[in-house]
């Protein structure tokens, strides 16, 4: 008897524990277009598949790719998503099936600062299917992280309890169920044709203060994931392009000697792993009939409007070809 | 390895487990493997400086033993012994100052003299030093004969490096943790439960209290200037940020330890219940008070010098004064020493000067205060005067605070007029106080109130163990169930009040 | 032993020394009030006190503290 309720302690702890995460991940964390990646990646086969940042969610249709190019293409970029992201990323895409391509979008902000600690840097993790991949990457990633971001999902978002019955809605209804992408229209984006669909607003952006590149600061993990990953391709016989998605010219002009030097670095960089790196800032690489204007983008850092990503993936799709 | 790190969590785990799996004659040697994969975890260049004070004290302790048997007088083997000491002091201490106070020192000259000397990129082993004073201890007890050489360089290491208190403490002594460390320890559910109950208090203070109250202290130490009005929430939120921080850090530490079947020493004693300095000093960070109180105020005040010193000043001032007044001296040492251990800059040496002259002065007027106190009929023991010291005792404590959390002596200073001159809490509400990843202040009320609840919890708690309660004997009589409430109620407060840990995730005193 | 009561009670006043035991255990002698003793100590008894000697078992009570005088006094 005194032994039963001894093991009865802890294992009416750990289930009190887990069905009170389960109904708070369920209540506090919002829908997110990251469900849908994950379950595209394991319900359709893709031939091309970009990984990267904000920069390549905003500036990659993989619908104008696929169209152009007769490949099927999925876009995996992300706000927040490191070399490290990216490599395991790619690992759970080969489960299902190994692509023929690569495209990785370089920001040399996320070779030079250190991975955040917020919801949307755990939201990989969090929607990845169960896998061999997802125990791989929690050893690397989830490990270091405060213990709350790996054992409480729902940690990071507890300060949406004010929208918990939106959130609930939401869940609830058809369109959660069918992956569908109604709930992220916002008024000036949406999720649609496979990447994040920036409605042009004209007129002047705000100057802000922006982590370019620094070298002193390298993130050594990012650098030694991005090898990971590109050795990952070479022994798979996946073709891997790096590229650098536009950037206003404004930008460009006020931070030249940033921008110059993180291409030279990385063109040397890449060419060391023996990978082509496309820099579409780079004089040679400009794309005709591309407004580079401040106005045209959404911001000042360079997320491009739903327009111009279109006429960037239709020259990327050209490059590619 | 951060304390609140998954990675932390697993490895702890791990240690734990196999401990009472394998044989206990190996145990002490599970703990030394686990010990140094933890240090070297940390940066495995760093690893030669706790290998090198380890090796150094070790066989100076050896070596110290050995003494009498090659000299032929006692005169003779107190100065092989003492020099055998120096040369350990000096080239541990020496490592500590090298790194700790070159750029400091360096800051300094180029400030004095206008020089542009580039400081030095020096590398910081952690916990430097927990373990430098913790083996000086050691060195400085087979000195006076008060323990004896450990002779298995092996566990001498262990004493070194016991990876729960390496990086912030308690600093252990030899003779109590020592033994500890090598016995074997059988499975004791009770004994785990309590170290269990008292790491999820810990993490609770830190993450629960501690770091939501340095949201607001950030802010207002950060910039004085805008929120002018505050310096007295600012400095109240210090005191609630350094205690949690810090005390919430040993109560994991100490958990861990309990894991293990090792008690180590308590390091705080609710402080802010504290009537003096002097009491506050045997109440915060007990340890290092202990240490510097037999290592060097004792040695200080019985020092050749000032017992020389003592005899002019009882000649001078009278035998009272006399008396007191070399202690003293001794006394605002080891407060500078206090000051300087936490940090390499003119606003801790300040700090430190401060506590010593504080509890120089109150030994020196003793006596008076025993004659004022007879005169006006004031009882020790009378609750209204007992309050009274200790509300004095917490502003003097506070007044502190703004030297050790300000940027400079000179914020510190400005930071205490305005507290005088501007109070104005509707500043709260302004915005840049940002919780979280809101910005504005929408949560400001939210940690305020989580702040305000904790600390009435931590208040109750205390005043129960200050008359003596013993809280976690009184929670391990309650049935399962009341138990589980509170370890599921503890465990879920952690991520749905708690704040994250920082970017570094660490505890304050993790630096030093 | 009169002198040594003499001097406790001039250094610290209302606390028993001819019975109580626990001088340090209980907190009556701080670190102020033991070394103003090991000072009187010295000058009333021409001995050297040193750091080694300063442990708990010789000030808890008076009687361990003239002990560790006459000790003293013989080496």
């Amino acid at each position: 008897m005194r032994n039963f309720k001894r093991i009865l302690l802890p294992v009416v702890l750990i289930l009190t524990i887990a069905a009170v995460n389960l109904g708070l991940n369920y209540a506090l964390i919002p829908y997110s277009y990251v469900r849908i990646m994950m379950h595209q990646i394991q319900t359709e086969e893709y031939d091309t598949v970009f990984l990267g940042t904000s920069h390549g969610l905003n500036g990659i249709s993989p619908k104008v790719i696929t169209e152009k190019t007769g490949k099927n293409a999925v876009n995996l970029s992300l706000g927040g998503e490191y070399p490290r992201d990216a490599y395991y990323l790619l690992k759970q895409v080969c489960e299902k099936k190994k692509p023929e391509r690569v495209v990785y979008e370089l920001d040399p902000g996320y070779w030079c600062t250190p991975e955040g600690q917020r919801g949307d840097f755990n939201r990989i993790f969090y929607e990845m299917p169960a896998s061999l991949t997802k125990v791989e990457y929690f050893f690397a990633k989830e490990r270091e992280l405060d213990f709350r971001a790996a054992l409480f999902p729902w940690f990071y978002y507890r300060g949406q309890f004010r929208d918990m019955k939106e959130i609930i809605q939401v869940k609830q209804g058809e369109d959660y169920k069918n992956y569908g992408t109604a709930a992220f229209w916002d008024g000036g984006q949406e999720f649609a044709d496979g990447f994040l669909r920036n409605t042009p607003v004209p007129g002047m952006k705000e100057e802000k203060d922006l982590v370019l590149w620094k070298e002193a600061d390298r993130n050594e993990d990012s650098f030694r994931y991005f090898e990971k990953l590109a050795s990952f391709c070479k022994k798979r016989n996946i073709e891997l392009i790096v590229v650098t998605t536009p950037v206003p010219a404004e930008t460009l002009e006020k931070y030249a000697k940033e921008f110059q030097e993180a291409d030279a670095f990385f063109q040397e960089y890449l060419e060391r792993l023996g990978l082509e790196y496309w820099n579409y800032n780079c004089t040679e690489r400009k794309i005709a009939d591309f407004d580079y204007s401040l106005n045209a983008f959404t911001d000042y850092e360079g997320h491009m409007n739903v327009q111009q990503a279109e006429a960037f993936s239709a020259q990327l799709a050209e490059d590619l070809w | 390895m951060s304390l609140i790190s998954m990675e932390f969590l697993l490895f702890v785990l791990l240690a734990a487990a196999g401990y009472y799996l394998i044989p206990s004659k190996y145990q002490w040697m599970w703990l030394l493997a686990f010990s140094y994969i933890y240090y070297i975890s940390g940066g495995f260049r760093v690893t030669c400086f706790l290998i090198f004070t380890t090796v150094s004290t070790y066989l100076a302790g050896v070596w110290m033993e050995k003494v009498p048997e090659g000299v032929q007088d006692k005169k003779e083997e107190k100065k092989r012994k003492k020099q055998i000491l120096a040369g350990t002091l000096v080239l541990n201490f020496g490592v500590l100052g090298v790194l700790k106070y070159t750029n400091f020192v360096i800051g300094t000259v180029n400030s004095i003299s206008g020089g542009d000397f580039e400081p030095l990129q020096l590398l910081l082993p952690l916990g430097i030093s927990f373990y430098t004073f913790q083996s000086m201890g050691y060195i400085l007890d087979i000195y006076w004969g008060r323990s004896q050489a450990e002779h298995n360089l092996f566990r001498f290491a262990l004493f070194v490096s016991f990876f729960p208190q390496i990086l912030q403490g308690p600093i252990g002594r030899f003779g109590s943790l020592g033994k500890q460390l090598y016995a074997s320890h059988s499975f004791e559910i009770d004994r785990l439960e309590r170290g269990f109950l008292r790491i999820l208090w810990g993490y609770f203070k830190k993450m629960v209290i501690a770091d939501n109250a340095v949201i607001f202290v950030n802010a207002i130490f950060d910039h004085p200037d805008i929120y002018d009005g505050l310096g007295l929430v600012g400095v109240l939120a210090y005191s609630v940020q350094l205690y949690c921080d810090f005390s919430g850090g040993m109560d994991v530490v100490i958990g861990i330890a309990d894991l293990f079947g090792i008690r180590l020493d308590e390091n705080f004693k609710r402080p802010y219940f504290a009537v003096s300095i002097t009491d506050f000093w045997h109440r915060w960070h007990i340890t290092l008070g202990t240490w510097m109180k037999d290592y060097v105020f004792y040695p200080v005040s019985l020092s050749g010098w000032m017992k020389s010193f003592s005899k002019f000043a009882k000649k001078s001032f009278g035998k009272q004064i006399g008396r007191t007044l070399p202690i003293c001296v001794a006394n605002l040492i080891v407060f500078l020493v206090v000051g300087v251990w936490h940090g390499a800059a003119w606003k801790f040496i300040v700090y430190g000067f401060y506590n010593g002259l504080i509890i120089a002065f109150s030994g020196l007027m003793a006596p008076s205060y025993r004659k004022w106190k007879k005169a006006l009929h004031i009882s020790d023991d009378s609750k209204g005067f007992y309050l009274f010291q200790m509300f004095r005792t917490f502003v003097l404590v506070n007044i502190s605070w703004y030297f050790d959390r300000a940027g400079d002596v000179k914020t510190a200073f400005l930071m205490m007029k305005n507290t005088l001159t501007k109070f104005d809490l509707r500043q709260i509400l302004e915005p840049g106080i940002e919780i979280g990843e809101a910005s504005g202040t929408a949560y400001t009320m939210i940690a305020l109130a989580v702040i305000l609840g904790g600390c009435v919890l931590l208040f109750f708690v205390s005043v129960l163990q200050e008359n003596g309660k013993d809280l976690t004997a009184i929670f391990a009589r309650q049935n399962w169930l009341v138990k589980a409430v509170v370890y599921a109620c503890l465990i879920l407060l952690l991520p749905m009040l708690g704040q994250p840990s920082g970017e570094a995730g660490g505890f304050i005193y993790a630096q030093f | 032993m009169e002198k040594l009561l003499e001097i406790l009670e001039d250094i610290q006043p209302d606390a028993d020394y001819e019975t109580c035991e626990t001088l340090i255990d209980d907190g009556i002698l701080d670190s102020f009030a033991i070394l103003s003793i090991v000072s009187e100590l010295q000058d009333e008894f021409g001995i050297t006190i040193t750091p080694a000697d300063i442990i708990p078992e010789n000030f808890n009570s008076a009687k361990a503290l003239y002990a560790m005088v006459e000790r003293l006094q013989a080496e």
